[in-house]
């Protein structure tokens, strides 16, 4: 045990920890950006970079803890639209269906006098029921998660658009809980612009809030996933269900806890968006399941479950976030600024390449 | 328990089902953005081993050879509606559409403009739509519809295929029909209806580069958050085409839809490129990021120029404030009310659409455009000033009985003012009395732009909307920042010739020109070109002079020369009459080529009349009066402005089957 | 020989010392009769060999144990008492803990999470258990020297680990958590000739600790080596049971084929 060299000990890391491989991944590429970049070496692409990530950073805890369960939910992009007319919607007493209907079921709410409390426990309620959906679908049908959620995908998009009344929703008020959820993160901005880049220096610093909530919910279903009972059985039921259930593993209320918590967040991210943007639509975020997926397994996490985390998701993301940035920056000629996403695409095959390559070399 | 638990999920699951198939418009568009998608991937997969640089041509020359193919295999006949015997009776028309205003404030507006138009026009309309998006019902209603006999029918053609069979039976009935919002056109949809009323996405694209462009610049960007969609990729390049024309550098930047990702790649797309000031946006989705960036990196008016296509609250917003330059606008109102108009002079006066897709936008809302339209009952005083009146020529009489018939119809008072005879100074001096009155709207005929140019500002400055007819080359050209010019589509006149005279087969194709340098002329030789490269065609300039027995020669000579030159089209009766006594000297029938001809003369109509000439290409001055009072009327009282520099009134095409109609309505309505 | 046969089971019917005592277990898929009245009795702290050809029924009469077939026809009485055991939950909750080859653990979680799962060591905090993780850690470490099983570390992935090494996980786990009845099916499959010999003497810790222990294997070669008696079942029938040392290999082999009648 004692003898382990340095090598072994540094190897054992990366089996141990999923976020290891993409940690240093992400650092090297990080890094190679820092020296080969103009204007990457700047707090505005920093804040940047951390921030493109807000929305898809807090759907992609979700789609981890699926799934490392082994399951997948294709339908969370209608939950963050239910969400975003909602909360949009009823907290500042838009004139829209939602707000009208409400009223007229004796809710606390009315065109002109928005409810925060009712919009938010709607925001993340009403896509938690979503997912409770989903879970109790499968669980009932045992048809595989993908089948049920992509039905249930266009099930909710029909549900957003007569609750939507098919409309754009966009606010101009800006309620003091917009900032509470997604204002700028003044308080760190100008720390860092007057301690670290000085007043007069023409870079920028955008962070906002989002991150602050983003890093809270990493870490508190990163938590969750590694020291709770529920985390043990969520990685127990993806690595092997079988032999969950003969340990007696309750898998099926495992698993639509896990669908209830992946549909919060997506209602968690739609209250964060429309608090910055004041704006929502019925495809709202279309396609971001794929890219929670992708960064979840670029974070390490395996496409057939048993395997994961939370904080490697958000690695994950932060990676593809920092190849999208260098790559704009680079400003290469061979790659127009319309072609950047296929540059983040073979990275990401790359990685996943990487990860695996490293957690083999690791574990025999 | 458990069983009352199943009941529940299944009840649960019977209403999810039911609210899905509610939705079902929603998905289908889904669907297919989808498949386009793909295809487009797919191409671009493609072309990316060929040399990096060379991929923006590649995939140009792909697209347009596309577009040849269809556009060639598809030629449709256009049918020619059957005309109402009396023009002063109550018209009724049937109005299908996929969707209604209960669904969706936008057809609120639709149908507000069909009404408008209505009341405008001295027409019934009824409207049908379906419960919920349905196509098969939709088109059983236009079954009805077709059944019940209208004198016009309009509808919104969603599927091309389905929809087929029922507006066919409409119009071999002789029933006029045209398509409004949703649709591509008789070509592309491969239906002989008259014309598709919705935006033009390239010249909204291209109009909005222009503005932008105006006050220079050194790199434009076209935001699209929708990449491999076609009709935003036909606005970027648009886009392109005026950054290029201003000598203006140009790029596309891929967002997606995820808002705080695209506001992220806006700023580090920023970064890497300085240089950008014009960014245009393509719809709300894409601005909402864009002002989150401009938020992040401090930026205001001053540092760059934005427009963007649509409008939401945001938008109207920062167009207040000067962020944003303008939103463009489909302008739902025109979709509904030029279905009417279109529909009511067809069926009156045989008056057609000049081209297969009539722009309805990009209508241009900016910071000066967002004032309240004075509204429908609102008094409204036009004065139109014109070169030449009645009294002197026939024709006149016929763009003079087109503007009256408008004003009387749309309860306005027109006043027309010409001078005694054709002097420029004194038209001038006119449009100087007339905004001394200072009327609601004047209309003109642009005959000299740069002596007109200080009159006609002036309105403009008196906040007077003013539009040009039948002489003018559009505010663009003509350097005059008015609303819109109706007149002639010379290239389309050409081309729209060229297309039907290539579709009846043959090997080379000649333009007759007796005008050389005339540049209305040489446009009318490059659309016509562009029509026989396009079906594959050779294609050469013949230029005859004044002398018709010279000219008459000199094509014989040219014949012989060329004895595969089988496809003719002469530029008026200027070329017309040497080309017919050409053929009586090489003892030529319509057997061995195929004419078609520019306007219309008592020889041309008996030529038509006996098969030998194709057609005439009439540019309709009737629709000229009446377009430019309507147009007038809609700015003044719906705040609908005109969607192109250019609005054209022809080619209206006199064939064999109309003939009879337009000689029966010449003097007044032809 | 049948008249040993008699004896014994005789004898072990009467013994109060019986941990399971299955009579007359007859099991139908359809048409197909795979268990034809079985008599099957283990008596407390015995290792007993469970051997046959494959489709003997041997497997079936074990998931008939375990809860995962309910048995026909016949009764099952379990440490004195007559039970029904209609699924993996009700054998568990009875203490018959069972090792089956592919069910056993999860690869990818480390030894204690596997050694815990399902039975975890938590303080409720509301509605969240919170894993002592150390604790856990600390009695799976302890709990596998205690029966001869060194590991360097409990948070190592089980997945790492050799087929013989898994076994004895699981083994060291029905140990810790006072099973009643240990099953092994097929322990010794496809392992080296010495994590074979480990995992045979994983099983007389076992036996050591007063756990009785059924396992089903083909090589006569163990039964010496670990068990005190081996019953041989064929066609679905019991052929006999039989002490250590009472029958030859080859007079065992032929009983498994049925070259010989009993």
């Amino acid at each position: 045990m004692n003898n382990d060299s340095l090598r072994i000990r540094s190897l054992r890391l990366f089996e141990n920890s999923p976020v290891a491989g993409p940690l240093l991944t992400m650092i090297a590429i990080y890094i190679l950006f820092l020296v080969i970049t103009p204007n990457f070496a700047t707090w505005r692409t920093l804040s940047g970079i951390v921030t493109a990530v807000s929305i898809s950073g807090i759907v992609t805890i979700g789609v981890t803890l699926l799934m490392i369960s082994g399951e997948f939910d294709l339908s969370l992009a209608p939950m963050i639209a239910m969400s975003g007319y909602l909360f949009g919607s009823v907290s500042v007493g838009a004139d829209s269906l939602i707000t009208n209907t409400l009223a007229s079921w004796g809710l606390p709410v009315a065109v002109g006098q928005g409810n925060v409390t009712l919009a938010i426990l709607l925001g993340v309620g009403i896509p938690t029921l979503m997912g409770l959906v989903n879970g109790l679908i499968l669980i009932w049908t045992n048809v595989p998660s993908f089948i049920v959620t992509l039905g249930t995908r266009q099930i909710y998009r029909g549900l957003v658009w007569i609750v939507a009344g098919a409309e754009l929703l966009q606010v101009l008020d800006e309620p003091i809980v917009y900032e509470v959820f997604n204002g700028r993160f003044d308080l760190l901005n100008d720390f860092v612009k007057t301690w670290l880049i000085g007043e007069d220096s023409r870079d920028r610093v955008n962070f906002r809030m989002a991150t602050v909530w983003l890093f809270g919910l990493v870490a508190l279903y990163q938590i969750l996933l590694v020291r709770t009972s529920f985390g043990n059985h969520l990685f127990a039921i993806g690595g092997n269900e079988g032999a969950a259930r003969a340990q007696g593993v309750r898998s099926t209320r495992a698993r639509v806890y896990a669908f209830m918590i992946s549909g919060f967040l997506a209602g968690f991210a739609g209250i964060v968006q429309f608090s910055q943007f004041k704006s929502v639509r019925v495809a709202e975020q279309t396609g971001i399941e794929l890219t929670a997926i992708a960064g979840a397994v670029v974070g390490g996490a395996l496409l057939n479950g048993g395997y994961g985390s939370v904080w490697g998701a958000l690695v994950g993301v932060l990676l593809i976030s920092v190849l999208r940035s260098g790559v704009i920056l680079m400003n290469f000629t061979l790659i127009p600024a319309d072609n950047f996403p296929a540059v983040v695409g073979v990275t990401i095959i790359a990685s996943v390449i990487f990860n695996n390559w490293l957690r083999n070399r690791s574990t025999s | 328990m458990k069983l009352n638990k199943k009941i529940t999920l299944m009840i649960g699951l019977l209403v999810l089902a039911f609210a899905a198939v509610a939705c079902e418009p929603q998905i289908v568009e889904v669907e297919k953005e989808v498949q386009v998608t793909v295809e487009v991937e797919k191409i671009v997969e493609v072309e990316k081993e060929v040399e990096v640089e060379k991929i923006v041509e590649v995939e140009k020359e792909v697209e347009v050879e596309v577009e040849k193919i269809v556009e060639v295999e598809k030629i449709v006949e256009v049918a020619v509606p059957v005309i109402v015997d009396d023009p002063n009776r109550t018209l009724d028309i049937i109005a299908v559409q996929h969707a209604e205003c209960a669904w969706d404030s936008f057809w609120c507006t639709v149908q507000a403009g069909i009404q408008q138009g209505a009341q405008d026009n001295n027409v019934n309309v009824t409207i049908l739509a379906p419960d919920s998006f349905d196509v098969d019902k939709t088109a059983s209603l236009i079954e009805q519809a077709v059944a019940a006999q209208p004198d016009a029918i309009m509808l919104t053609v969603t599927d091309a295929t389905v929809f087929k069979e029922p507006i066919q039976a409409a119009l071999d009935l002789g029933i006029p029909v045209v398509a409004y919002n949703a649709g591509s056109g008789p070509i592309e949809d491969g239906i002989g209806y008259l014309t598709y009323l919705g935006q033009d996405e390239y010249a909204g694209g291209y109009l909005g580069g222009q503005r932008m462009a105006a006050n220079g610049g050194s790199k434009g960007v076209c935001v699209n958050h929708v990449p491999g969609h076609t009709g935003v990729a036909k606005r970027c390049a648009g886009f392109e085409q005026a950054m290029t024309e201003a000598g203006i550098a140009y790029e596309e930047l891929a967002i997606n839809d995820d808002p705080s990702e695209s506001a992220t790649i806006l700023g580090d797309y920023y970064a890497a490129n300085p240089d950008v000031d014009l960014w245009i946006t393509m719809g709300p989705n894409g601005a909402v990021p864009f002002y989150a960036f401009m938020n992040n990196e401090g930026l205001t008016k001053d540092d760059i120029v934005h427009g963007t296509f649509d409008n939401s609250p945001e938008i109207t917003a920062n167009i207040e404030n000067g962020t944003t330059m303008f939103g463009i606008d489909q302008q739902p109102f025109l979709q509904g009310y030029g279905g009417v108009t279109s529909l009511a002079l067809a069926a009156r006066y045989g008056i057609l659409p000049a081209g297969p897709v009539t722009a309805t936008g990009p209508g241009f809302i900016t910071a000066d455009s967002l004032g309240d339209p004075a509204g429908a009952d609102a008094p409204m005083k036009i004065i139109a000033v014109q070169h030449a009146e009645c009294a002197w020529d026939a024709f006149w009489c016929v763009v003079q009985n087109g503007a009256t018939t408008a004003a009387e119809r749309m309860d306005i008072d027109l006043q027309i003012l010409a001078p005694d005879s054709f002097d420029v100074d004194a038209t001038a001096s006119l449009i100087e009395q007339a905004v001394a009155a200072q009327p609601d709207a004047i209309m003109l005929t642009v005959t000299d732009a740069v002596v007109f140019k200080d009159a006609i500002e002036s309105a403009l400055n008196a906040g007077i909307p003013v539009v040009a007819y039948n002489a003018g080359a559009g505010p663009v050209e003509d350097g005059i920042a008015y609303s819109t010019y109706l007149g002639q589509d010379e290239y389309a006149g050409g081309y729209q010739g060229g297309q039907r005279l290539a579709a009846l087969g043959g090997t080379k194709g000649v333009c007759v020109n007796h005008a050389p340098g005339h540049t209305g002329v040489a446009k009318r030789c490059a659309g016509f070109e562009q029509a026989m490269t396009e079906a594959g065609l050779d294609y050469e300039e013949l230029v005859t002079n004044d002398d018709p027995a010279e000219s008459a020669t000199i094509i014989g000579d040219y014949y012989n020369a060329n004895p595969d030159a089988d496809i003719f089209i002469t530029m008026g009766p200027g070329s017309a009459v040497p080309f017919y006594q050409f053929m009586d000297n090489e003892g030529l029938t319509k057997d061995d080529i195929v004419h078609g001809t520019f306007d219309l003369s008592p020889e041309i109509s008996a030529n038509i009349a006996s098969g030998v000439t194709q057609f005439g290409i009439d540019q309709q001055p009737f629709l000229q009066g009446y377009g430019a009072v309507q147009a007038l009327n809609l700015m003044v009282r719906h705040g609908v402005v005109p969607a192109l520099p250019v609005t054209p009134t022809g080619p209206g095409f006199v064939t064999v089957d109309n003939l009879t109609v337009v000689q029966a309505l010449a003097g007044e309505f032809r | 020989m049948e008249q040993v046969a008699e004896k014994i089971g005789n004898d072990l019917f009467k013994d109060e010392q019986v941990i399971v005592d299955m009579q007359n277990v007859t099991k139908r898929f359809g048409t197909v009769e795979a268990l034809r009245g079985v008599d099957f009795q283990v008596r407390k702290g015995e290792v007993r060999a469970l051997m046959g050809d494959n489709g003997a029924g041997k497997s079936t009469l074990i998931k008939v144990l375990t809860g995962v077939h309910t048995p026909t026809s016949g009764k099952i009485i379990f440490d004195g008492e007559e039970v029904q055991i209609n699924a993996p939950a009700d054998a568990r909750a009875l203490g018959i803990e069972t090792c089956y080859q592919d069910l056993a653990l999860i690869p990818l979680m480390s030894i204690w999470r596997n050694f815990f799962l399902g039975r975890e060591l938590v303080t409720n905090i509301g509605p969240i258990k919170w894993l002592q993780r150390q604790e856990m850690a600390k009695q799976c470490q302890e709990s596998l020297l205690d029966i001869g099983i060194h590991i360097r570390s409990a948070e190592e992935k089980v997945g790492k680990m050799s087929g013989g090494e898994r076994q004895s996980i699981a083994i060291g786990r029905a140990i810790h958590f006072g099973a009643k009845l240990l099953i092994l099916d097929e322990p010794t499959s496809a392992l080296s000739v010495k994590e074979t010999n480990k995992v045979l003497d994983y099983i007389r810790a076992a036996k050591e600790r007063g756990l009785p222990v059924i396992f089903i294997t083909h090589n006569v070669n163990h039964i010496y080596q670990v068990s005190d008696s081996y019953t041989i079942i064929r066609q679905g029938q019991s052929v006999g049971t039989y002490m250590k040392g009472e029958l030859t290999q080859q007079d065992i082999a032929d009983l498994i084929t049925g070259a010989r009648e009993k």
